[in-house]
């Protein structure tokens, strides 16, 4: 078997595992996730939602990546099949593999077609801070001027791509582990800059509005809007913020030596996400923007806030194109940490089941991102901001995939790979010992939790018109053609994924597919 | 800052401070040796 390359030191692994899971909802989705759902009295479902479902779903993504790579595999197509194996003949393990690659292959090239396009924005966001170019103008119509002028958007999506694409090229100890080495530290200092800026602003429009007002609204208890929905909330923020569900734990753990220590470095990962997440994530934007526009305008999330509230706070705050830049560096930062996982994911694909060398396949790689990030650039309801391609993606692919593959996480890497092997796994090197008590947790709850979220979101989708023809949120129909597109692509990308896994799992296990028994055994 | 928000905070942030510190410098610690 040939030699894979392998992480060069713990902390470049943990550090790039931490910029994996850290992205761009730790910054924006989390603090308008709690301010709505309960604010202090959201981290009770929360830290419930960690333990017992991000923890082990992390650990269960971790021993499956390990597991793989110890077979040459960084891909999950090939890994579920190994692992199903245990309980399964060949022939129906193949099954378990084309799943698995389907899914992590659908969200590697479908998510990143579109989170590239955002980390391209604030690539632009960080330049445009730093000169002052939105400064006196209104941000809607700045954003909107941005998206309409192409030459822009290629200029700092293609930059954005190409960056990726050297990192990757140059391999996972010189060129990702270097590259996090640099980034990650930057990425907390950032945080660390903004955290200090908004403790000191004061009430600088009203008395009643000040960035202690925004922590005090964000962490205020509020019990009676912890429900079922903001428990459902929760956990789909844990799924978001871990990374799960995506296939590139996996992969980054696939370059683990097979002894190296999974049980403790999954926990380390997971604090340093929750340390961005809830200390950092949930101390900047809406503080800072409840200063400046109260609560009404500060309590918002997603693009709304990143790209049109906190624009209009940076261009009335003392140093803004500083912290202007700053803050678009630390989202740039965070989700170019987190896409160069979801771009090796592919490059592994091309290089293990294509034999196509790293180079070639991340050219492979760039020039795919470029064309299946084209209709985002094309859409027009971009001039509207309703961007329905991305939203169509963002809803199936970036939200409800990736609790079906957390679901196939555990029925794969710990049912039918069998909970002995798993747990024996989970110990091979390990730096802990973790509990007995917590195995039944692995085993029934995380399990049961997935399953709960998925029908509470499924019902959530049916409720809010998703599944219609023309989806509830469409407000300008003679552009549900665009929702269409994003179906058609998101099809043809699933059945993509799964003739790719079927054929990459045939190809280095024919003989046992043939013979319906296991083999290759190590 | 009203009482209960400073307390909810300090909790979510003492949990998260203290389960940091614990797994990375152990992490560290066990890298060294091995």
């Amino acid at each position: 078997m040939e030699q894979r390359d392998r992480w060069a030191t713990k902390i470049g692994l943990i550090l790039a595992m931490a910029g994996n899971a850290i992205g761009l909802g730790n910054f924006w989705r989390f603090p308008y996730q709690a301010a709505v759902n309960g604010g202090g009295a959201f981290m009770i479902p929360y830290f419930v939602a960690l333990f017992l479902l991000g923890v082990p779903i992390m650990w269960a993504e971790w021993v499956t990546g390990r597991y793989g790579g110890k077979y040459g595999h960084g891909t999950l197509g090939p890994t579920f099949y190994l692992m199903a194996r245990e309980s399964l003949k060949p022939r129906s393990a193949v099954i378990f593999g084309m799943i698995g690659g389907m899914f992590a292959f659908s969200v590697t090239t479908l998510l990143n077609s579109y989170y590239l396009h955002i980390i391209g924005w604030s690539a632009a966001y960080t330049y445009f801070s730093a000169t002052g170019a939105y400064f006196g103008k209104d941000s809607v119509e700045f954003l909107i001027s941005y998206l309409s002028n192409n030459t822009q958007v290629f200029l700092f999506w293609g930059l954005s791509v190409a960056l990726l694409g050297i990192a990757v090229a140059q391999g996972v100890s010189k060129g990702i582990e270097r590259w996090v080495k640099v980034m990650m530290p930057v990425l907390y200092v950032a945080a660390i800059l903004l955290v200090l800026r908004s403790l000191t602003l004061g009430s600088p429009v009203k008395p009643e509005w000040s960035s202690i007002k925004g922590f005090e609204y964000l962490w205020e208890p509020r019990f009676s809007e912890v429900t079922f929905k903001s428990a459902l909330a929760a956990a789909g923020q844990i799924f978001f913020t871990l990374s799960l569900g995506m296939g590139i734990i996996q992969n980054y753990a696939s370059y683990l030596g097979p002894e190296d220590d999974v049980a403790l470095s999954g926990l380390a990962t997971v604090s340093l996400n929750e340390f961005a997440e809830v200390i950092l994530g949930g101390s900047i934007a809406i503080p800072i923007a409840f200063a400046y526009l109260g609560p009404e305008k500060a309590i918002a999330g997603g693009v709304g806030l990143a790209y049109i509230a906190l624009p209009n706070v940076f261009m009335n705050m003392p140093g803004g194109q500083l912290f202007g830049a700053i803050w678009f560096l630390l989202l740039w930062f965070a989700g170019f940490t987190s896409a160069i996982a979801m771009y090796n994911y592919l490059t592994a694909l091309l290089e293990e089941d294509l034999k196509i060398n790293r180079r070639t396949g991340a050219a492979i790689v760039f020039l795919l991102y470029l064309i299946l990030g084209l209709p985002v650039v094309l859409d027009p309801t971009k001039a509207s901001l309703d961007l329905y391609y991305l939203t169509e993606l963002d809803n199936w692919v970036g939200s409800y995939l990736l609790v079906v593959l957390g679901l196939f996480d555990i029925i794969v890497a710990v049912w039918l790979f069998k909970p002995d092997n798993f747990w024996e796994e989970l110990h091979k090197g390990a730096y802990i010992n973790v509990p007995g008590w917590i195995k039944p947790i692995i085993m029934y709850i995380a399990p049961i939790y997935t399953i709960i979220l998925l029908l509470g979101s499924t019902w959530d989708y049916y409720k809010a018109g998703y599944f219609k023809a023309v989806p509830g949120y469409v407000g300008a129909p003679e552009y549900a053609n665009w929702v269409w597109y994003a179906r058609g692509m998101m099809l043809f990308i699933l059945i993509l994924g799964a003739i790719e896994a079927y054929l990459a799992i045939k190809k280095k296990y024919s003989e046992e597919l043939a013979k319906n028994e296991v083999i290759v055994k190590l | 800052m009203k009482g209960s928000a400073l307390a909810f905070m300090a909790l979510a942030w003492g949990i998260i401070l203290i389960w940091m510190y614990l797994a990375v410098s152990k992490l560290l610690k066990a890298g060294q040796k091995s």
